[in-house]
């Protein structure tokens, strides 16, 4: 059987301090899995040098002449998390890919974890976020900050799967490669995972952000929450047009029922209605300005479905999964991290 | 069959262009551009009474052009099968090579110790199925045409030509095809999209490949054909060393015409495997175009 590949993938802006150690635990990894002889190898570790400029380029040099398994992909400038992880996924082979942070806030360790958590279950999963099991920056106002960030995003995308997301993830290979290629720059690359599969679950793992733990400076600025907002925003429009036609549709009904009623009164009792002109005027207002809504939504909607398909929501995209359980096997026979245990049972969204 | 002879700015050198679709017209037209000259000899592909003809008329120029002090190198790139090609269909194409390695192997000495033959050769008909292929990688063919450019390299290695030869394996080659070539999935997929046709692909949405552009190769080969051999490595992998899956050129080539691209699916998937090469099987001062430059080149190239 040929031996199933995984590729790592990581982002680096400001990862001088850590990378060295970062390229020692992934070559544990790796070595792991060799001195078992494993048909599974990670294949490659790919670095994406995102503009970085704190003597990470020369690092990362210094760690691929030394690891030939090792890659480095340099963007041209700093364009961000996203498109650089979206790049580097773009660089990758494997069947499998996990991005992860520079960091070590996402120890390699937990990758044999992330990924027997995908392909444990009768149907296979295609992505699998880690989940921290505490607070991973050990400061309640920052922790409870981030978790009020994700659930106020999702609510406003109307997107559930949003508070999973985390950049700690093991993507089927085909999936994540067919989302990096339609990512628009503009696109939040975990909702354009969504257009492509459903099969998402979590895997709970203890996680410390060792930046905000030493520095008390985390990887996210406040404008760069918004950017994540915004791109969140972008992505996943529909629902907020459909909720203004609706708006929209039902302002029309109300005042077409009341005109109605109006309408009937007059005509049945003429004496009732002591102000003339008041609420033929109101309901003008109501109906004109609850067709202008409807109408409105629906050219959004369209506007929306074109904008998505510029943006490359596919009508379809077919996956192989035939390798799920010879992975299960695999790693069910290696040697696992024993610290950890999954948070729940891997949970497949809807919709 | 092309010979090309360099400009009188630059040391005397002739080339021999056996072959000359993407790759050899490719490499041709780089040298044209530079000012080398060019003329066409006959070269039968289908009698090889009239080949034996053809190879003397080659073998005497090059002679002559090696006794005036040029050197002396013959490209090839011939060869019309393809991953599709039956055992029968590539038969004849060992049967070429081996008629040219024979017919000049055997024409004089003084040839022999001058003509520096540098081979192109198919990565994916060689490793077919395997992932970041690089210098350790083992040959495994899996049908017909892998066969036969291992035999064709096993050949070349066994000819009076084996220390003067390079071996040239080239990942998925795309470029604009000319007269009758094979045309490849990129610019196939362009010509349709253009028209609204669909495309039919005989590989996955998430086949992976290692696409190299066929002008990256010319410019990258006229180079090498200009330097003696000595310093060159026996075997070269030319590719990208980027994976990329037939669902990304798709996406890319629908940006690069501004619509969708109709494509349908075969119902036998012959040609699914996946091929990609490691980066550091690349040579130093191979570098080639990214997917979506050379895309949109070919797209804007009407």
């Amino acid at each position: 059987m040929d031996p199933i590949l995984i590729s790592s993938v990581t982002p680096v802006y400001r990862g001088r301090s850590t990378l060295a150690d970062l390229v020692a635990a992934l070559g544990e990894v790796r070595d792991a899995w060799r001195r078992q002889r494993l048909p599974v190898e990670l294949t490659e570790a790919i670095f994406v040098d995102d503009g970085s400029s704190d003597g990470s380029t020369q690092v990362l040099a210094e760690l691929a002449a030394v690891h030939p398994w090792l890659r480095v992909v340099t963007l041209s400038r700093n364009f961000g998390q996203h498109p650089a992880t979206i790049a580097g996924i773009l660089h990758s082979c494997g069947d499998w890919v996990v991005t992860l942070d520079e960091d070590l806030q996402h120890h390699p360790r937990h990758i044999p974890d992330l990924l027997l958590s995908a392909v444990r279950g009768e149907s296979g999963l295609d992505v699998v976020y880690a989940r921290p099991l505490a607070g991973p920056h050990g400061s309640l106002v920052r922790d409870l900050g981030s978790r009020g960030f994700k659930w106020g995003l999702a609510a406003l995308t109307g997107n559930p799967d949003l508070r999973s997301f985390n950049s700690f993830r093991a993507i089927r290979g085909s999936v994540a490669r067919a989302a990096a290629a339609v990512a628009s720059h503009d696109a939040y690359f975990d909702i354009v995972l969504g257009w492509f599969t459903n099969r998402t679950g979590v895997h709970g793992l203890a996680m410390v952000d060792q930046r905000y733990a030493e520095q008390g400076e985390s990887g996210y600025s406040f404008r760069g929450l918004l950017t994540h907002a915004r791109r969140a925003m972008i992505s996943s429009q529909t629902k907020w047009l459909r909720t203004a036609a609706m708006i929209g549709l039902l302002s029309l009904l109300v005042s077409v029922g009341a005109g109605t009623y109006v309408l009937l009164e007059r005509a049945l009792d003429p004496t009732s209605i002591d102000v003339r002109g008041w609420t033929s005027l109101f309901l003008a207002i109501a109906f004109f300005g609850g067709l202008g809504s409807l109408l409105l939504g629906v050219i959004l909607e369209y506007l929306s479905t074109l904008v998505l398909r510029a943006q490359g929501r596919p009508t379809f995209f077919v996956v192989d999964r035939s390798t799920d359980a010879a992975l299960r096997r695999t790693l069910e026979s290696a040697v696992v991290s024993p610290e950890e245990a999954p948070l729940a049972a891997p949970r497949v969204a809807t919709g | 069959m092309q010979l090309l002879a360099s400009p009188p700015d630059e040391p005397p050198q002739t080339i021999a262009a056996l072959g000359v679709g993407l790759v050899g017209g490719a490499v041709c037209e780089r040298l044209r551009q530079d000012g080398w000259r060019s003329r066409t000899l006959p070269l039968s592909w289908t009698s090889r009474e009239r080949r034996a003809t053809d190879l003397r008329t080659l073998a005497g120029a090059l002679r002559q052009a090696a006794a005036g002090g040029s050197q002396v190198r013959l490209l090839w790139t011939a060869g019309r099968a393809g991953f599709g090609s039956s055992a029968a269909d590539v038969e004849s194409e060992v049967e070429s090579l081996d008629d040219v390695l024979r017919a000049l192997g055997g024409a004089s000495a003084e040839l022999t110790n001058s003509l520096d033959l540098h081979f192109v050769s198919s990565l994916g008909g060689i490793f077919e199925g395997q992932r970041r292929i690089d210098l350790h990688s083992r040959p495994a063919p899996r049908r017909p045409y892998g066969h036969l450019k291992a035999r064709q390299e096993a050949l070349l290695a066994t000819s009076p030509f084996a220390a003067r030869s390079c071996v040239y394996r080239l990942s998925s080659v795309y470029g604009a095809p000319t007269g009758r070539q094979r045309r490849g999935l990129i610019p196939t997929l362009i010509e349709n999209g253009r028209r609204g046709a669909s495309t039919r692909i005989v590989g996955r949405l998430d086949t992976l490949r290692d696409f190299v552009w066929a002008e990256d190769i010319g410019r990258y080969l006229a180079g090498r054909l200009r330097r003696p051999l000595d310093s060159h490595p026996p075997t070269t992998a030319l590719a990208s060393g980027k994976p990329s899956s037939i669902h990304e050129v798709i996406d890319l080539v629908e940006r690069q015409l501004r619509r969708r691209v109709p494509v349908s699916f075969a119902a036998e998937l012959t040609n699914s495997l996946d091929i990609t090469v490691a980066p550091e099987a690349l040579p130093p001062g191979w570098h080639p175009t990214d997917l979506t430059t050379a895309i949109g080149a070919l797209a804007a190239r009407g």
